[in-house]
């Protein structure tokens, strides 16, 4: 017998079934239609920015490029661009569209003569929900002009601060283009001057004394370094924002030689003070040292060159040497490896072989190195040495030039044509001559001092001028006319 | 005698749902993958707006050295959706100056090092690059 088999059907279930199915699909569609749609728009949206971001950082090379050809085609405004039939990116009309609508605006605004912000917006609009923009910013500013050199053969005097009394002036150092800062062996041991009226030098901070005569100064930021007679205050820091309010208060830190007095020169890369020192044979006092500096007025040791027989009288850098000139009479030019502050190294030295005369003053640009002895009879002073290859100079050179006194300070104008002396003498206090032509080495002019010697030159390479110290007065020269070409 | 029911809708119901879950875990993934792609737009103006930046701070930075040689560095520059900063400025005077210079927009940081030979007469750039750390300023 077959088994009973008893099937119940609930009428319409099925269909609820179905229905309920179909409505639970149906939410299921629409959703992951809705989140389909939505995520392709967001992808879309991504893309528009993307590329507006490509257009917008696309006005700013225009910018950029327009700069380069000149600075004034800047115009401030909003601006398109296009490309000249000769290739030159220009600015054209006050927008431009790429395909598909995207417009690019180039906004100019004048910050300063040489500053100005760039804006390049990017706006596109695709239909109800796809707009929006771009905005890429940035600053050009007008640092690729070229410095003109005026003709150095001519001297005139253009400015001039003289002391009541004889404060003996040894070193000049200029702070935020127009200060200048004169230290002094007597008297008040540090002046300042404000020269933005170069006709008119005017004593800034007149009350302010070291107590000390001074012998040399680095500026590096807001902070000068002064070389001092202080016997426990060698080193010392000052705080120069303002120069105007100098004070004692502006005092913030100091470095104590071993040995007593014993500072003499200064130089600075980065944040590594290089001091050279008087000579001693007593251990621990050295004749170079490096000293880790802080915005703060802080000093650390660093590292130190014991050199005997050696008085740096003054240090230029150049690449990772110092050249010091010395007092030793077998190396008057004394080359150090400062590669690293902490492991200071004696490359050795140039011995002047016609004298035996204490180095003096040191000057470099580029490859080009001028060193000042002490004065001597049937020698020349000055020499020019060529630091093409660093370190220790060897041939081509040196060349010799007479530097008719004692040559305590140089300076080279940088494309390197001319060549400044301040010799200890009045007559030709100053003295510039041609650096290019090595063989000659021509003085092409020179200035007699009224106001004592020669004690210290700077050129001013921003406000092409040359800033003589003599014994009382602080004289700023001008130059001739362009004439582009080097004399 | 067996009872046996008709369960034919359930089977329907059942595959619509595990169908509509599979559908839902598709769609999320793309509705991530549109989320995602918006943030990168967002990322790449940002990216592109902490380089320009960060150019700003060299081109600003250019400027005042050849104002004032003995000009140090260190400081930073607020702009509208971010800011650049300028390390301090390794060498002095004239010639062997670095300038390395950080550009932020959001999340976004851009970093530039550019090695100048010269100032004056005119500025020499041996190097402009943009690097993942400093390694030329102090």
């Amino acid at each position: 017998m077959k088994p009973l088999i008893v099937v119940h059907r609930h009428k319409g279930f099925l269909l609820l079934e179905v229905l309920v199915g179909i409505a639970v699909f149906a939410i299921f569609l629409s959703s992951v239609g809705l989140t389909l749609l939505y995520g392709q728009e967001e992808t879309i949206r991504s893309g528009d920015r993307i590329r507006a971001s490509y257009l917008s950082e696309r006005g700013i090379d225009i910018a950029r490029a327009v700069r380069d050809t000149s600075f004034a085609g800047l115009t401030s405004g909003v601006h398109g661009y296009r490309l000249s039939p000769a290739g030159i990116w220009t600015f054209s009309g006050s927008s431009v569209t790429s395909t598909g609508t995207y417009t690019t605006s180039v906004t100019v605004s004048s910050l300063k003569s040489d500053w100005v912000r760039i804006d390049s917006r990017t706006a596109w609009k695709h239909g109800y929900n796809r707009s929006g923009s771009v905005l890429v910013t940035t600053d050009l500013t007008n640092w690729r002009t070229t410095q003109t050199v005026g003709n150095w053969s001519t001297l005139t005097t253009e400015g001039t601060y003289t002391n009541a009394g004889t404060p003996t002036f040894v070193d000049l150092a200029l702070y935020s283009g127009s200060y200048v800062f004169a230290a002094s062996r007597t008297l008040n041991g540090l002046y300042v001057l404000d020269t933005r009226t170069i006709s008119d030098p005017i004593l800034v901070a007149s009350s302010f004394s070291l107590g000390y005569g001074a012998w040399d100064t680095a500026v590096r930021g807001n902070v000068l370094y002064v070389a001092t007679d202080d016997p426990t205050q060698e080193i010392r820091a000052y705080n120069i924002g303002t120069p105007s309010a100098l004070s004692a208060a502006s005092l913030i830190g100091s470095y104590n030689l071993p040995g007593s007095a014993r500072a003499r020169s200064l130089a600075i890369r980065g944040d590594t003070l290089y001091v050279g020192a008087s000579t001693s044979a007593t251990a621990g006092e050295y004749e170079f040292i490096a000293l880790q500096v802080t915005p703060a007025g802080g000093f650390t040791l660093l590292g130190t060159i014991d050199d005997d027989g050696t008085t740096v009288s003054r240090i230029a850098l150049s690449g990772t040497a110092a050249y010091l000139a010395s007092s030793l009479d077998t190396g008057e030019l004394r080359v150090v490896n400062i590669e690293s502050g902490s492991s200071l190294t004696l490359m050795g030295g140039y011995n002047l072989t016609d004298r035996t005369l204490d180095g003096l003053s040191i000057a470099i640009s580029g490859t080009s190195a001028l060193l000042g002895t002490d004065k001597g009879s049937n020698i020349q002073e000055s020499v020019l040495f060529d630091l093409r290859y660093g370190g220790v100079p060897t041939s081509p050179g040196p060349w010799y030039h007479e530097g008719s006194g004692s040559v305590i300070g140089m300076d080279i104008e940088p494309s390197r044509c001319y060549g400044f002396i301040a010799a200890q003498s009045g007559r030709k206090a100053l003295q510039v001559f041609n650096i290019r032509n090595k063989t000659t080495l021509a003085e092409l002019t020179t200035y007699t001092s009224t106001t004592g010697l020669g004690r210290s030159v700077l050129y001013d390479m921003r406000r092409d001028r040359v800033i003589l110290a003599t014994d009382r007065s602080v004289i700023i020269f001008s130059p001739g006319a362009v004439t582009g070409t080097c004399p | 005698m067996m009872h046996h029911q008709s369960h034919n809708g359930y089977v329907f119901l059942v595959t619509v749902l595990v169908v509509g879950v599979i559908a839902t875990v598709t769609a999320t993934s793309l509705m991530l993958l549109g989320w995602a792609a918006e943030q990168n737009g967002q990322l790449v103006a940002q990216s592109t707006q902490a380089f320009e930046y960060a150019q700003a701070c060299v081109e600003r930075t250019l400027r005042d050295l050849r104002y004032d040689p003995a000009y140090a560095g260190s400081g930073t520059i607020n702009f509208t959706y971010g800011t650049c900063s300028v390390s301090r400025i390794a060498g002095h005077g004239n010639d062997d100056r670095a300038i390395c210079s950080t550009g932020i927009s959001g999340q976004n940081t851009r970093r530039l090092e550019v090695q100048i030979l010269q100032l004056y007469p005119s500025v020499v750039v041996q190097s402009w690059r943009e690097v993942s750390s400093f390694s030329l300023c102090p």
